[in-house]
């Protein structure tokens, strides 16, 4: 399993962001605000374990996945977020992970708008009064970052 | 395995064996552990000495590489720097901020095979090439080139991954190519089980596996006469064979 947590945490003496830290000092972040570490700490406190599955056993879509991870993320949390390699490779690889990191170059604006797409799709198709205004050359990474955030907060 | 038989224990004096007696040879399976990295977590090697090529110096760089379509951060600088040998998912190569060229089949290259890539500069002139064929010329001196790790990504807003996939058998020759140059080679064959040290191959440390736990590397056996590495969960095909 490996585990998120606010990058924040890395510097308070004694959390368990900062005992992970001992072992993985040069863990680092993809996003600017959470941490990535390739395991997670045994006597961590109550740690939001990411489910792949729906109580009735039902597999979660990744869509679903990376709703999920992204709302508890978007909280201020100084709880970790477990999660196994597989999904950690998945959310990853999400366009919603790319749009959130928000690091496009010159040459990715096909990849840019490909991702704001499929995310303002998902979301509408959660809550069809999301507001997602149509993609254009306009739109900055940053602006498509701050409306992906509002939209989650109704999703 | 041969099996000792005591009744056939025939002894012979010293440099007497009959000429139709032949000793069976029983080649020795190629085992090794080989490391996948993951951009997900932010995984590299870090070399505990700099190795710098100035631009206009002769070098060579070979590896076995496996990479997925994102590209990624091959050669690094590190704290901070923005020197690098990388590659963006449409095959834009990049020296540090200089696009040199275009590799117009990365895609076909991210086929999940070993490829072996050679990246030399020699008289100013530099060429990337998988499994001999050549894949771009610039025919002009890079642009310096400080080489800290293997994989991590730098700290320019380019989209660029860190590196994702295997990076095996790396080999840097400096102050010339592989005839003349020299050598550090590191395999990179490490389990990581209880230590983190990246050893050269003659076993001195020369850097460290970061982020990399040993969940990261498998046990492989060569097979099928040398294409292919084969663990208990995954097979490896290597590209072009032997």
């Amino acid at each position: 399993m490996w585990s998120i947590y606010k990058t924040e945490q890395r510097s308070v003496e004694g959390s368990e962001a900062w005992e992970l830290s001992k072992r993985f000092p040069f863990a680092g972040s993809h996003d600017g605000v959470n941490t990535v570490f390739v395991a997670t700490l045994p006597d961590a406190v109550d740690p939001f374990i990411l489910p792949s599955e729906l109580p009735n056993g039902d597999a979660l879509s990744n869509d679903d996945q990376a709703v999920i991870a992204a709302k508890w993320l978007y909280l201020q949390s100084d709880k970790a977020l477990w999660l196994t390699k597989s999904q950690a490779l998945m959310l990853f690889e999400h366009p919603a992970h790319r749009l959130w990191c928000a690091k496009y170059n010159n040459d990715q604006s096909d990849q840019f708008e490909s991702d704001y797409n499929y995310v303002g799709d998902f979301l509408r198709s959660v809550n069809s009064a999301v507001p997602w205004p149509e993609f254009s050359v306009q739109l900055t990474p940053e602006s498509a970052r701050g409306l992906m955030l509002q939209g989650l907060a109704q999703a | 395995m041969p099996v000792f038989d005591p009744a056939f224990d025939i002894s012979y004096e010293a440099g007497s064996f009959p000429p139709a007696f032949e000793i069976p040879t029983f080649p020795a399976s190629v085992q090794r552990y080989i490391t996948s990295l993951s951009a997900a977590g932010l995984m590299y090697y870090s070399l505990n000495d700099r190795v710098l090529i100035n631009s206009g110096d002769d070098f060579e760089f070979e590896s076995d590489i496996l990479f997925d379509s994102n590209g990624g951060h091959v050669l690094t600088e590190k704290g901070g720097g923005t020197s690098r040998f990388a590659f963006a998912s449409n095959g834009d190569v990049y020296i540090g901020t200089l696009k040199i060229g275009t590799i117009s089949n990365l895609g076909v290259l991210s086929d999940n095979k070993l490829h072996k890539m050679v990246v030399r500069q020699i008289s100013n002139i530099f060429t990337i090439s998988f499994d001999g064929n050549l894949g771009l010329t610039y025919n002009q001196a890079i642009p310096v080139l400080r080489i800290d790790a293997l994989g991590s990504s730098i700290d320019v807003a380019t989209g660029i991954p860190y590196f994702s996939g295997i990076l095996k058998d790396a080999k840097i020759w400096t102050g010339g190519d592989r005839n003349n140059g020299t050598l550090l080679h590191m395999p990179i064959d490490e389990d990581w089980k209880t230590s983190t040290d990246l050893h050269d191959a003659e076993g001195n440390v020369v850097g460290s596996a970061i982020n990399i736990t040993e969940n990261e590397a498998d046990f492989y056996t060569l097979i099928d006469d040398g294409t292919a590495w084969q663990s208990a969960t995954r097979t490896i095909q290597i590209a072009g064979g032997v």
